[in-house]
């Protein structure tokens, strides 16, 4: 009985490194993935952000805050996925940045708008 | 006593220290918040920056570690800092609608831009590009103007026959509806249309279903044969031979159904002409009871005989004489 307890102690206790190693390489792929599809380019923020946040994550693995660590790098991983999805969005835009003048809006009707805004 | 007066002062000092990174924490997120948009297109890494140590801080100062904290919230605050004043400079700040498009050029500067590649300078959106009343998320042709009942595409009509390409026969050839919107083709070009033509291929006139005419022709006052009527010799029966000739005679007084005709029998000038006469009547009349036997109104048709009183050549010669011996059709009323 002693045994299974002590068993029990040593597989709890190791739940939190396995998770937060799994997480941060997890974000190291992701932000591998991300940098192959230029988002540090086209996504400068949220590959920046991300990055940091992956650094964040292993300094807390360093110092045995697994909890921590996993969420700063469950983070990593989102700020990476949005990275490569805004990627294309963001280019657009800065091409369409350097373009010349802007053309004479149409003269139909105008309410309803899907959002150019950036998720965050 | 002395411990317990230690741990009070270090248990302040700790929630001093976390106030204080809430307290300038807050200002940093405030600015960022609020300049969010222009700062993320302007100056994205020192925005992230901002961010990143602002995450930082708050961890190291929720996980008592106050100096280290406060060294984060101080880049936190610098790049917070950078980042606002290079977008300023920069010209980015006044984007009200955070659409990336300057608001000194944008349009709408208070709608963002869709970017959906249609007029995407102009800053504004365009919710429904084509202007055909279907907003673009439900067109399936957004920028083409179409009817509700085709998706908001437009409905094709490649030969301009009115016919739609979907239910076109012929969708890149002009034709009418009722010939499956296909070109009405007339290959012997005789006016009739090769559907209704039953020589498609041989010019004839629309009454003898564009078929042609081929012992007979039709002209303004007759009905001109191109070969003779035989009869038995000295009698007034027709030989067979000259039935397809009166078939067809038959078949275009049953295409032009208001002809009505006088058969008219002429003969040389041997033999008397009393008898000639007689015969010359006599074989019209047998041309009239064929024509009758073959389905034509009795009404429309009346014999004469002329004998040899009309001749159209020489009876001095057996050639003219045989010219002579002839039936006619005159056409009396059309």
């Amino acid at each position: 009985m002693r045994a299974l307890y002590l068993m029990v102690l040593v597989v709890a206790g190791a739940c939190g490194p396995i998770q937060a190693t799994t997480t941060i390489v997890r974000a190291e792929e992701e932000l591998r993935t991300a940098k192959l599809a230029a988002a540090d380019r086209d996504s400068p923020y949220e590959f920046t952000k991300a990055s940091l946040m992956l650094d964040m994550a292993k300094e807390c693995q360093g110092r045995s805050e697994f909890q921590s660590a996993k969420e700063f790098g469950d983070e990593a991983i989102r700020l990476a996925a949005l990275a490569k999805a805004n990627g294309p969005r963001n280019a657009r835009l800065k091409q369409i940045r350097m373009k010349a003048p802007p053309v004479p809006a149409p003269s139909g009707p105008s309410g309803a708008s899907s959002s150019g805004g950036v998720v965050r | 006593m002395k411990r317990a007066a230690i741990l009070t002062m270090a248990f302040w000092a700790g929630c001093l220290t976390t106030g204080t990174v809430e307290q300038r924490g807050a200002q940093v997120d405030k600015l960022l918040a609020e300049q969010f948009e222009p700062m993320y297109n302007c100056t994205p890494v020192e925005l992230a920056q901002a961010e990143a140590y602002m995450a930082y801080a708050r961890h190291e100062s929720s996980e008592g570690r106050p100096h280290t904290a406060e060294s984060y919230l101080v880049k936190a605050e610098e790049n917070a800092r950078l980042a606002f004043e290079r977008s300023r400079d920069r010209g980015c700040l006044g984007d009200r609608d955070g659409d990336g498009i300057p608001d000194r050029e944008d349009q709408c500067p208070d709608d963002p831009e869709d970017f959906d590649q249609f007029q995407d300078q102009d800053g504004c959106p365009e919710p429904d590009n084509d202007l055909d009343g279907i907003l673009d998320p439900a067109d399936k042709c957004p920028n083409q103007r179409g009817p509700v009942e085709n998706g908001g595409c437009p409905i094709l009509d490649a030969d301009g026959d009115g016919c739609p390409d979907a239910e076109d026969k012929c969708p890149t050839e002009f034709g009418p509806k009722e010939n499956g919107c296909c070109p009405i083709v007339d290959t012997d070009r005789d006016g009739v249309p090769d559907n209704e033509d039953r020589c498609p291929n041989q010019p004839g006139p629309k009454e003898n279903g564009g078929c042609p005419y081929k012992l007979i022709e039709i002209t303004d006052k007759m009905i001109v044969l191109k070969e003779k009527v035989f009869f038995a010799f000295g009698k007034a029966i027709i030989k067979p031979e000259s039935y397809p000739l009166l078939n067809e005679v038959a078949q275009a007084l049953k295409d032009h159904p208001t002809f009505v005709i006088r058969i008219e029998g002429h003969t040389d000038n041997i033999g008397s002409a009393k008898a000639n006469k007689r015969l010359s009547k006599q074989r019209a009349d047998s041309v009239r009871k064929y024509l009758i036997s073959k389905g034509i109104e009795p009404s429309r048709l009346t014999a004469v005989g002329y004998g040899p009183d009309r001749p159209i050549d020489d009876n001095s010669t057996e050639a003219g004489r045989a010219i002579n011996r002839r039936v006619e059709f005159h056409i009396v009323n059309k």
